[in-house]
């Protein structure tokens, strides 16, 4: 397997021709793009991950293809394809980048059922895990961006993957997607830190506003396909001007906003049921209302 | 390898007509033959086929049709739940099971890793006033038509506007018969319930399998849906092995159905039977194949019109149909 980075010629003809079929394990994936624009946020945002030079079986075959018409020449409009079928509107061809995160998203969430699949971050500390599920719009990304530059490491801003028999969960770290004022808040941190995460391009005017990717920098990074036990799961809520206010939830509460923010729940059904109670047994939950990360980062150090 | 079957332009047929070729395909056949058994909702067929031999196959491969497998396994429980449900709204109506979920209770030969869209139950015409206001009364709902959908279903059609539960989202068909009331063949409905029977371990009848594969050669011709051809004419194909040709084209002939009947069968035969012919030999054929780019030409499109049209025909008369249709696009058109 080779690097991205190290091969962006290759990377930019596999995604024109054949596809690239990159390595994220547990999956195989085949992409192929008819604009630079992704071959361009690959070999820098996606710099350390792997390829295969060879034509792999792929668990998802994706394809970034532009609109026909007049428009091809006019605004040239992208849409995103999984064998051949097309979930979502089309987009202009500079936001390739996004479409691939969130078509990436929407194969996991629908397709992916190896584990039971919770729409949540996860980051980890002491080889412990925090899940943070929350609907989108919570602050979630913010606070999973954040607390990887604050000696959390990263295992993944949209999916907690729990293991069926083991309850534990997977590290499939990717770029986080940022929107609006995150932005702001991340960027000025990384500049002050001088940290070497990594911004995208920032795209205007998406479905959720104006959005970045970040990428986490490399020892903030979870190894891939590392498994960590839950101990803590958190339901955080955005409040401006409020300090921090934790409160603790029951098991029972846990497992239902566990349920209720799974992709596929029903689909794994009584063993999912099982795994979830094993998790909130031995876990804890909160649900957090906060205005300050500061105050939360200090609780969440004396929080069991 | 079989000389009827390109693998290279027919990976998945080549699969299921001959499951051993799996070892000798290269990556490039299996992304091919995965995408194509997905848009014909082959998956969970695909998988059911290896399952005993599974650790054989390419990494991914195992884990796709693991992926198939828990959604195959998620259907079946979820219409057998739905099935408890739906005997208490219609217990007293003697409600037939028909197609997947008669396939699920009889457990035929064709049921394993077999999705299907939605459940279909037959119940005598008489009742059917009753039954639906207490489907309403159970949680299924099947409003929100158009004052001119509602009487396609309801003055023409053999079933009433599709149900779904209002929690599962589970669709439920309601028919009253196998062939909508303005079609061109007709029969007595009644002679299916005579002779449908039940299945051990559930209360709905069951039709006898005569009566199954009938109604799946009559169903895919009326339907006029042929992309996933190949999986309804692979249940014609398993379930006619249950049953004596003879016995079965003299019940059809009963019927008035011995010559649609017939052409189905052999097109079936022709797919998975022992002499297997190429699947794009003949304009029947090729208005089977599976919706993905890989069969796609002007003869494969000229094909599934063709076979849109004909069951249109059969389902109105042109007298009935073209208003249907001219009133069908200019609703298309207007949404568009």
């Amino acid at each position: 397997m080779l690097k991205l980075a190290a091969y962006p010629e290759q990377v930019r003809a596999a995604l024109k021709q054949q596809g690239l079929f990159l390595s994220l394990p547990p999956f195989v994936i085949q992409v192929r793009c008819s604009s630079n624009a992704l071959a361009d946020y690959f070999t820098r945002i996606y710099a350390n991950h792997e390829f295969f030079p060879q034509p792999q079986v792929a668990s998802f075959n994706i394809e970034l293809k532009h609109e026909r018409g007049l428009r091809r020449w006019l605004k040239p409009q992208i849409r995103f394809y999984q064998n051949e079928h097309a979930p979502f509107y089309s987009m202009p061809e500079s936001h390739a980048p996004i479409l691939w995160e969130w078509g990436l998203n929407y194969c996991i969430a629908a397709k992916y059922h190896a584990c039971l699949t919770i729409h949540a971050a996860v980051v980890a500390k002491n080889g412990e895990a925090l899940v943070i599920p929350a609907p989108p719009g919570s602050g979630k990304s913010t606070l999973c961006a954040l607390l990887c530059s604050h000696g959390w490491q990263l295992l993944s801003d949209e999916f907690a993957l729990i293991d069926l028999s083991s309850q534990q969960v997977q590290a499939l770290p990717r770029p986080i997607s940022l929107k609006n004022q995150s932005i702001d808040v991340l960027r000025e941190y990384v500049e002050k830190t001088q940290s070497h995460g990594r911004f995208s391009a920032e795209f205007l005017g998406t479905s959720k506003g104006r959005v970045a990717l970040y990428s986490v920098p490399s020892e903030q990074l979870a190894q891939n396909q590392q498994s960590y036990p839950i101990k803590r799961v958190l339901f955080p809520r955005y409040c401006q001007g409020l300090h921090c206010e934790v409160t603790p939830i029951s098991p029972a509460q846990c497992l239902m906003q566990l349920a209720d923010n799974s992709f596929n729940f029903a689909v794994l059904g009584q063993a999912a049921f099982i795994c979830l109670a094993e998790v909130v047994a031995s876990s804890h939950a909160y649900s957090v209302d906060y205005g300050n990360f500061n105050a939360l980062l200090a609780q969440l150090d004396t929080l069991p | 390898m079989s000389a009827v079957t390109d693998k290279y332009h027919d990976p998945l047929m080549c699969l299921l007509r001959t499951p051993d070729l799996a070892q000798g395909f290269t990556p490039e056949q299996w992304n091919l033959a995965l995408g194509q058994a997905e848009q014909a909702q082959l998956m969970g067929v695909l998988a059911s086929q290896y399952q005993s031999s599974l650790s054989r196959l390419p990494e991914i491969v195992q884990q796709r049709l693991a992926w198939a497998n828990s959604l195959v396994e998620h259907q079946q429980r979820s219409v057998k739940m739905a099935l408890l449900q739906l005997f208490d709204a219609l217990g007293m109506y003697s409600p037939m099971l028909l197609k997947g979920a008669a396939y699920q209770v009889a457990g035929t030969p064709n049921v394993a890793g077999r999705m299907m869209a939605d459940i279909d139950i037959l119940i005598p015409k008489q009742h059917l006033q009753k039954a639906e206001q207490s489907l309403w009364l159970h949680g299924w709902d099947n409003r929100g038509k158009t004052p001119y959908d509602e009487k396609y279903y309801r003055a023409w059609m053999h079933e009433l506007p599709p149900f779904v539960h209002q929690k599962t989202g589970i669709v439920l068909d309601l028919h009253h018969h196998w062939l909508p009331s303005s079609c061109r063949w007709q029969f007595d409905i009644n002679e299916v319930f005579k002779k449908a029977s039940f299945c051990a371990g559930s209360p709905f009848l069951i039709p006898d399998i005569k009566d199954l594969c009938i109604h799946s050669a009559i169903h895919l011709l009326t339907s006029g849906e042929g992309d996933k051809g190949w999986r309804d004419l692979r249940d014609l194909y398993l379930l006619s092995e249950l049953t004596q040709r003879e016995h079965l084209l003299a019940r059809a002939e009963q019927f008035g159905l011995f010559k649609p009947v017939t052409k189905v069968l052999l097109l079936a035969e022709q797919l998975f039977g022992q002499e297997p012919v190429s699947p794009t030999v003949s304009w029947s054929l090729k208005a089977m194949l599976p919706a993905h780019s890989s069969y796609q030409s002007w003869q494969t499109s000229g094909a599934k019109m063709r076979f849109y049209c004909q069951a249109h025909l059969l389902r109105m008369p042109l007298p009935l149909l073209l208003p249907h249709l001219m009133r069908k696009a200019a609703a298309r058109y207007a949404k568009a």
